[in-house]
């Protein structure tokens, strides 16, 4: 990887935090180099034009140098338009943006991943049901970064069917649920052949199982407690 | 680290201060004034000391209300939500709002661990259950935080059935309200859109 301040590259903020008194550092999601870390001097100063840019959903063009843990920015320009998500989905946007951050190593190079991610903005900004979209995302990332499981086969090489229920398990992927009767909860088959294609138009009985399974499989995989998802449920509570 | 390293280090920490000009103003306070010196360590140490947060509206404040909140000519059917003490300094030179403020001293970070508790909200939930606010003005930042916050606030609102507006005319995307400029800021309090 080309570090210098002539080489661009595509962007999306997925988290700004202030350093030492006038400095940011800016938590990127870059197509071609992964999850990256640059300091932005001098962008938390009054009326910066960077910090007005350096905002979440945003698709960004932009250069960094320097070696090791941080870099240090250089250009930034806006590559397009920022996606604009209302209200709710904008929490659904920093969710996205904080299992990036949780889950991806900085410098691993995902850029399938980065496609999906500017897909999910468009998307989200667009409107429409998010919950299809988010579990979609969801079933991406976790392939994405090696953590996915067969969705054509269960557990014991049998074919995924309809209308036959199935558990998780962490440990050994989907298993059919007459081997084992203690589970948390049951997934139908549809369920699991949904998860292949996501496609818009399904039943709230399929996108309920689906959230619960990709909540525990999340969940196995970060042993921390997702803040946005929190939010997400207050916002719930609300009306 | 001798004394005056240890000056520099600590003077620092404030915005704009580089170890350039911290360096200038220790050797300024220690050759040229230091009784303005001495001023200034009683003024942060009192300050540090004495300086809460209102018991009403969260602002910084040194007695248990603010004099926004005292003030009995205000009008209690409005109240503004912004996110620091500045912007209600900010709102106040631009003399457009007699209202009440709710400051909730930052806005929703989920990746910083700042929810709904960390703003206070309970405490304004509380605010606008008791029946006096009749509209919420929403005057936190346009940055993508700013947004969410003002979004969350407003269904906070609307399930109490109590209108919302939201300022927006001329605050540019992505700014911060305490560095606009206050004709800019006054525009935007009066040219306010439900939201
Ligand atoms: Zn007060």
């Amino acid at each position: 990887m080309r570090n210098n301040r002539d080489h661009f590259h595509n962007a999306f903020v997925l988290h700004v935090r202030p350093f030492r008194n006038s400095s940011q550092i800016v938590e990127l999601f870059t197509e071609d180099a992964g999850r990256v870390g640059v300091v932005a001097r001098g962008a938390s100063r009054g009326k910066s034009p960077l910090s007005a840019l350096l905002q979440p959903f945003t698709p960004l063009q932009l250069s960094w140098s320097g070696r090791g843990e941080l870099h240090t920015l250089g250009r930034v320009e806006m590559r397009e338009m920022a996606y604009r998500l209302p209200g709710r989905r904008s929490i659904c946007g920093l969710y996205a943006n904080e299992l990036l951050m949780r889950l991806l190593h900085r410098g691993d190079s995902h850029s399938e991943l980065f496609r999906l991610y500017h897909k999910l903005l468009q998307e989200l900004s667009e409107g429409g049901d998010e919950a299809p979209l988010l579990r979609s995302f969801e079933v991406r990332l976790l392939e994405e970064i090696g953590f996915g499981f067969d969705l054509q086969l269960d557990c014991s090489g049998l074919p995924i069917l309809p209308e036959q229920h199935y558990g998780y398990n962490p440990e050994q992927g989907i298993v059919p649920l007459a081997e084992n009767g203690a589970q948390q909860f049951t997934v139908m088959g549809k369920t699991l052949q949904w998860l292949r294609s996501t496609e818009l138009d399904v039943e709230r009985q399929i996108l309920r199982e689906a959230k619960q399974l990709l909540r525990t499989a999340i969940d196995y995989h970060l042993p921390v407690e997702l803040e946005s998802r929190k939010l997400i449920a207050q916002y719930g509570a609300l009306s | 680290m001798s004394l005056i390293e240890e000056l520099i280090e600590a003077l620092r920490c404030l915005p704009g201060v580089g170890p350039k000009s911290a360096q200038r103003m220790t050797y300024h306070l220690l050759e040229r004034d230091r009784e303005g010196g001495r001023r200034i360590a009683h003024g942060i140490t009192e300050a540090i000391e004495h300086v809460g947060n209102c018991r009403s509206c969260r602002t910084l404040s040194e007695s248990e209300l603010c004099p926004q909140c005292i003030d009995t000519r205000r009008d209690d059917s409005l109240l503004c939500i912004v996110e620091s003490p500045m912007d209600v300094l900010a709102l106040e030179q631009s003399a457009s709002y007699r209202g009440r403020y709710f400051v909730l001293m930052g806005h929703l970070s989920p990746l910083d661990g700042i929810g709904p508790q960390e703003l206070g909200l309970d405490l304004l939930e509380k605010r606008l259950d008791n029946g006096v606010v009749e509209e919420v003005i929403l005057a936190t930042n346009p940055t993508v935080e700013g947004e969410a916050t003002a979004h969350f606030i407003s269904e906070m609102a609307h399930a109490r059935a109590i209108r919302t507006t939201r300022i927006a005319h001329g605050v540019p995307l992505g700014g911060e309200l305490e560095y606009v400029d206050s004709g800019t800021l006054g525009h935007a309090m009066t040219g306010r859109q439900d939201y």
